[in-house]
Order: C-alpha cells, then sequence, then structure tokens
C-alpha cells in the first residue's frame, strides 16, 4: 500500500473515480430535484383540473336546475313561500272557507311554530318555518266536508301538508279533525 | 515485439552481454562487452536512443527452472498463491517470474505453473544497475532458455509427425556456453548450461564436448521419467565446421538436427541476425525473442513487480472510472427520460387545466347572470320541490275511494296518517337521497258499510272480498288489506252466530268491513 502511495500516477485514476461519482452524485440530485419538482407541479395541475371538472359540473348543475326553473320563482312569491306566517289572516281565510262550504262547528289550533335547519338544502342560508295546525270541523253533507278538506291547504301561504285526518260518519252529521304542517321558508340572517 | 521502430535486446551471460539493435526484422547492429566496466560503447548507443526500451534475455548459470502444480483457484487467489510459492522457492533472488502451462488430468484439474528465477549474482546485479543507469525503460526481462523452447518447437515443425515428445535443443553462447533446452510436449522441464571450450579449440574437440553434455543430459532425463523409447528430437545449432565431426557421433536420439545458426534463423523465418560462418547463437536467441509477440515467461524484480501491481491498479481505476461513468450516464439518461415523460405529459395536463378551467369560468359567468342570491334561491325552489312533491290530497284520495265503492258500501269513517319514514339515526351518506326528498308514507284505515246484503253473511262476505279486490286494483302501487270482513269466517278469527227463537228476535250488527290502504307496509297488512 505504501508502495502505492508512493507512486503519484495512481492520483489521477483516484481523482477520475471520484470526479465522476462526484459528477453522477451531483447530477443525479439536480435530475431527481427536477424530475421530483416536475411531478409535483404535474400533480397540481391535475388536482386542479378535477377540482375545476367538479366545480363545472356542479355549477353547470346549478345553472342547469336554475336555467329550468325560471318561472317557479314567481310561483312560489305568489304562494307567499317566503312570506311570514301569518296565523290571523290564514285563520281569517279558514273561516271564510268554511262558510262556503257550510262548515260548523270549525275550530282552529296553530301550535307554537318550529325553525328547521336540518332539513335538506337548510342551515346555511334557508331555514323552514314549520307550524303544526289542528283544524276540527263539522258539515251536514260529506260532499262539503271533502270540498272543504280539498281546498283547506289552498288558503294557507307557502305548503300546507295535511299530515293525518280524521273522519267520521255521524248520525246527521260528519265530523273531521285534520293536522296539517305549514310550512314556509324563512333566509338566514347572519350569526342568527 | 519492437514493430514500429528500433529496440534492443541485451543477452547477459556469464561471460558477457551482447547488445542486439533490432530495426525491423534485422538486428542492424550487435555490441559484445565482457562487463558493464567495458561497456562503454553500449552506454553511448542506448544514451543516443534514450526512449528506446531494452529487452533483458539472461542466460547465466544461475537460472532455477521448477514446475509446480497448485489447485485450481479462483484467478484473484491464484496470483497470491503463486507469488507467495515463488516467495518460497526463489526468496532473494532479483528476477523471478511464473505462468501457468497446463493443468494434470483427473478430476481436481490442478493447474501447473512454470516457475522460474534468477538467483543472484554478482554479474546480474552489475548488468542489472548497469542498465538502471541509463534512461532506455526496461521492457522486460526473461530467460533464454525459457524463450528457446518456443524456437526449439519452431525449429523440430519440419520433422512433422515423426516429432517426438522429448526435445533437446543445444546452442553455443558467446556470452554463456552451451545451452541446451529441454522440452516435453512443447513446454520446458530444464535447462542445463555448461562452460564452453576454448574459443580456438578444434572441431573435433568442440563435437566432443558436445556429446559428453548431451550424454549427461540424458542421464539427467532418465531420472526425470525418459526412456530410450520415448524417443527424442535433437537439435544442435552449430558452426558449419563442427557440422561434420558432429555428423558422425552416435547420438542417441531419434530425430538429429544439425544447423548452422545461419540455417536456424532462416528455420525460424527471422531476418539479418547471423553469418553462414558464425559459430554462436546469441543472436538468433535476440532477434527470435525480439519478433515474438509476447514472451514465454516474464520475470520481475520487486520494484518491478510493484510498479506493475501499480499499473495494474491504475488501470483498474480508469475502468472502474469509465465503467461509473457509463453507468452514470445510464442513469442519468432515464433520469431524463423520466423527465422528458413528466413534461410531455404536464402539456397534456396543462391544456386539460385550461379547457376545465375555461369551462368553469363560463358556467360561473352564466351563474352570475342568474337572480341573486344565488344560494338562497337554490334552497328554496329545492325547499319548494321536495315539499310540494309530497303533498298527498286526502279529498282526492277520499273522492277516489267513493268513486270505487259505488252503490255497494259507503264511507263510515277514515283514519289517516301522512308521515316521514323513519329517519335515520346516522347521516346519510353522500349521494343518498335527502329524508325531506323521500317518498311520505300514507297509511288509511278505512270503515265502509256494506249495502243490498241485509243480514246474508254469506253474501256480505262476498262482497267484501269483491270490494277488496276492486280497491286494489283501483288504488294499484299501494298495499290494499282488508282487515276485517263483515263476519269472521277468517280461521284465525272468533266467530259467533246466534239465531232468534220463539223469545223474539236477536239483533243483527250492521255488516261493516275495514280496509287498510298504505303506501308502504302498512299496519293492517295480513
Amino acid at each position: 500500500m505504501s508502495n502505492l502511495l508512493q507512486d503519484k500516477r495512481i492520483v489521477l485514476p483516484i481523482a477520475m473515480v471520484l470526479l465522476v461519482i462526484a459528477v453522477i452524485w451531483y447530477g443525479d440530485a439536480r435530475m431527481a430535484a427536477a424530475v421530483a419538482n416536475a411531478e409535483r407541479i404535474q400533480r397540481s395541475a391535475v388536482n386542479e383540473v378535477v377540482r375545476f371538472r367538479r366545480s363545472s359540473a356542479e355549477l353547470g348543475e346549478e345553472l342547469t336546475y336554475l336555467q329550468d326553473r325560471q318561472g317557479l320563482g314567481e310561483v312560489l312569491r305568489s304562494a307567499g313561500f317566503t312570506d311570514t306566517q301569518d296565523r290571523l289572516a290564514t285563520s281569517a281565510a279558514v273561516e271564510a272557507l268554511a262558510r262556503r262550504h257550510r262548515v260548523g262547528p270549525l275550530s282552529i289550533s296553530f301550535a307554537p311554530e318550529e325553525a328547521l335547519r336540518d332539513r335538506p338544502y337548510t342551515g346555511q342560508v334557508l331555514e323552514l318555518v314549520s307550524t303544526p295546525v289542528t283544524v276540527d270541523a263539522e258539515t251536514a253533507s260529506p260532499a262539503d266536508m271533502r270540498a272543504f278538506l280539498a281546498a283547506l291547504p289552498e288558503v294557507f301561504s307557502g305548503v300546507a301538508t295535511v299530515e293525518s285526518l280524521r273522519w267520521r260518519r255521524q248520525a246527521a252529521a260528519i265530523e273531521a279533525r285534520a293536522v296539517i304542517r305549514w310550512e314556509t321558508a324563512r333566509r338566514v340572517e347572519d350569526g342568527s | 515485439m519492437f514493430a514500429g521502430g528500433a529496440s534492443f535486446v541485451l543477452v547477459v551471460g556469464d561471460e558477457g552481454a551482447v547488445l542486439c539493435e533490432v530495426r525491423g526484422r534485422d538486428i542492424t547492429q550487435r555490441l559484445f562487452a565482457a562487463s558493464p566496466g567495458e561497456a562503454d560503447e553500449i552506454r553511448r548507443l542506448l544514451e543516443a536512443r534514450p526512449r528506446r526500451p531494452v529487452s533483458l534475455l539472461i542466460d547465466v548459470l544461475d537460472i532455477v527452472i521448477q514446475r509446480e502444480t497448485l489447485p485450481a483457484l479462483a484467478p484473484w487467489e491464484s496470483e497470491a498463491v503463486v507469488r507467495r510459492r515463488m516467495a518460497k522457492a526463489f526468496g532473494g533472488f532479483p528476477f523471478t517470474g511464473g505462468r501457468p502451462i497446463g493443468r494434470e488430468d483427473g478430476e481436481r484439474r490442478e493447474r501447473i505453473y512454470l516457475l522460474a528465477g534468477v538467483a543472484p549474482s554478482p554479474a546480474i546485479e552489475r548488468w542489472h544497475r548497469f542498465l538502471g543507469s541509463l534512461p532506455n525503460p526496461l521492457e522486460s526481462v526473461t530467460l533464454l532458455p525459457v524463450e528457446a523452447s518456443a524456437s526449439l518447437t519452431r525449429l523440430t515443425r519440419s520433422l512433422g509427425e515423426a516429432q517426438s515428445a522429448w526435445q533437446v535443443l543445444l546452442t553455443r553462447e558467446r556470452t554463456g556456453g552451451f545451452r541446451q533446452v529441454i522440452c516435453k510436449d512443447g513446454t520446458i522441464v530444464f535447462s542445463r548450461l555448461t562452460r564452453t571450450v576454448e574459443p580456438d579449440a578444434g572441431a573435433d574437440a568442440v563435437a566432443a564436448a558436445i556429446e559428453q553434455e548431451f550424454a549427461q543430459t540424458i542421464d539427467y532425463m532418465k531420472r526425470l521419467g525418459f526412456t530410450s523409447g520415448d524417443g527424442l528430437d535433437l537439435v544442435i545449432v552449430a558452426a558449419e565446421s563442427e557440422r561434420g565431426a558432429l555428423a558422425d557421433l552416435p547420438f542417441d536420439a531419434t530425430n538429429l538436427l544439425l544447423l548452422t545458426p545461419y540455417e536456424a534463423a532462416g528455420l525460424l523465418g527471422l531476418g539479418r541476425c547471423v553469418t553462414p560462418d558464425d559459430a554462436y547463437a546469441d543472436l538468433v536467441h535476440a532477434l527470435a525473442h525480439a519478433q515474438r509477440a509476447r514472451p514465454r515467461l516474464r520475470l520481475m524484480s520487486e520494484a518491478m513487480a510493484t510498479a506493475a501491481r501499480n499499473e495494474r491498479l491504475r488501470r483498474r481505476g480508469y475502468m472502474l472510472a469509465a465503467g461509473l461513468a457509463v453507468a452514470g450516464a445510464v442513469m442519468l439518461i432515464i433520469r431524463a427520460a423520466d423527465y422528458y415523460g413528466v413534461q410531455t405529459n404536464m402539456a397534456e395536463t396543462e391544456r386539460q387545466r385550461r379547457a376545465s378551467k375555461a369551462q368553469l369560468m363560463s358556467v360561473e359567468s352564466a351563474l352570475a347572470e342568474m337572480p341573486a342570491p344565488r344560494d338562497q334561491r337554490l334552497a328554496e325552489l329545492r325547499s319548494w320541490e321536495a315539499l310540494v312533491g309530497q303533498r298527498i290530497d286526502p279529498a282526492a284520495i277520499m273522492a277516489q275511494l267513493e268513486d270505487t265503492l259505488g252503490d255497494d258500501a259507503r264511507l263510515e269513517s277514515l283514519d289517516w296518517q301522512l308521515r316521514f319514514a323513519e329517519r335515520p339515526r346516522r347521516p346519510a351518506r353522500r349521494g343518498a337521497q335527502p329524508v325531506q326528498d323521500q317518498p311520505r308514507q300514507l297509511t288509511m284505515q278505512a270503515t265502509l258499510a256494506l249495502h243490498g246484503v241485509a243480514h246474508d253473511r254469506e253474501a256480505a262476505v262476498a262482497l267484501a272480498e269483491r270490494l277488496g279486490g276492486r280497491l286494489a286494483e283501483s288504488f294499484a302501487g299501494y298495499v290494499v288489506a282488508v282487515t276485517r270482513l263483515p263476519v269472521p269466517v277468517r280461521p284465525s278469527e272468533t266467530l259467533r252466530v246466534e239465531s232468534g227463537g220463539e223469545a223474539g228476535e236477536v239483533p243483527v250488527p250492521a255488516m261493516t268491513m275495514m280496509v287498510s290502504i298504505s303506501s308502504g307496509p302498512g299496519e293492517g297488512e295480513p
């Protein structure tokens, strides 16, 4: 070994080996970094493409939905879906309806309203105002009662759904008790 | 060996040395010196051509040649083993060398090595020092008898199939004396150098000396297994004047070749080196050696061996560097290919990104033209549609029911329930239908009074069953079940029949039935 080290000509191949290793190491590190960087940029671009496409699909669906229902907004407004529930006006309308259909006696009971935000499409911007309304009515003829019940949901603003109905034919009268779910929409105010 | 320019072969013997300048196929100059102290002409010639290498061809008495059998080893192991064997056999020798010459028969196939060394002697040391003082590089150190064994093979080629396994070459050298090279199967077995006769000795004296030396050689050969029946080729290179005397002698050889140095050079295909009158073969050996591509056995001093090892290491270093460079280049090419592939994909991805972004912007701008606020509007519309979609008009259902009954029955009572299916306890998985969008479940229980059957139980039951069928047909998509017949005739029910006696009539209950209609499996399902 000492003889080998005394021979200065061995320095050149050793230096060449070291130089080649250094060049390979440096070049490989640079190339690996460049490849990794390019792959990172590509991954980011691919993720962006996916995000853009997903957003496009979601927004496109909303756009189509809104375009298909451009006339429905007016229906909602005229039906009072977004109006405040007016119990006095509604009870007056029910009474008027009862008179028209010869209903009597009549009893209307409004339960406390509930604000529902856990329903689909509610929460962030909208809540449903839901009020159970119990209507007890009596008529002499079944036809009057049927006509009254058929017209009853229409006197409510928003959407009224007959959730339960108890209908009895007595000796001289028809008795009915309907529980109606009266639902309108209300905008959620910030911080409320 | 020396193609491309003049080089030198220095044949060194115990009686002096001859320097031959070799140019092409010829010896152009030859200089003899009895000792380095008298070698001024040689020194001047070599100094005049300082870059020309010198090949040292040794022909002294103290040459040791032996065959060694070594176990079959890997190449990297065999070198060290041979070095150890030579160190043991030739410890302190200034020049040693070894090379494999064959394998033993048998399964183990052990390798046979030819080992040779030059014992230390003042003459060799002086000539070595002499060469070391000159600028000319020492190209190789070889042994004349070993190199001459190659010439012997070539000289006996003219014998053709008559060649024998044992062959002896006998030449006369000015630098040493009579050199005998004994070969078996083309490989040197041993060699002998005997002192020359007086320069002015007659042909008969020379022939007698040759005959005597050859006889002794035969004795040595017999110790090594030679028998007279084996056959022997004897090649004697001597002066033309000695040919007659030699031809008259009864050599114990199968084939005898008597050649002059001049004839031997011709048979060996050499150029100009000796004249037809020359008696010495030094120059023939020198030129044959010079024109051989590789020496048969290269000897080295300790310093030369170290330098050779260093040179090998240097070459391996260069090869390692070259190998690493190639491997590194391949690695970098692969990396570059990866990079190119990513960049190519990147261009396509970028195009897709631009396209999808443009599409998104287009949708966003279309949405921006819609009345605001969009989120609230969407929520209102969707809630409205969901609520309206769940409504069922009880009046319409009642009208349909009564239409189906016609005059056969009358609705006496109705219990109606419209409710959501039981809400899941866990949040609905993504994409599942929202609870509010799920159809509400209608459950309806109606009591019907039957007409036209009076107190006929069988007719009442038959009518009830007919009505049940009609209702099921009318309310297709609903589950319709007759939950109670006008008379409890089902096997699971209790039927009690009372008849009128003399005491008077027994009141008969009204003929009514109960029907369940539901939009799913209902309570009244039988």
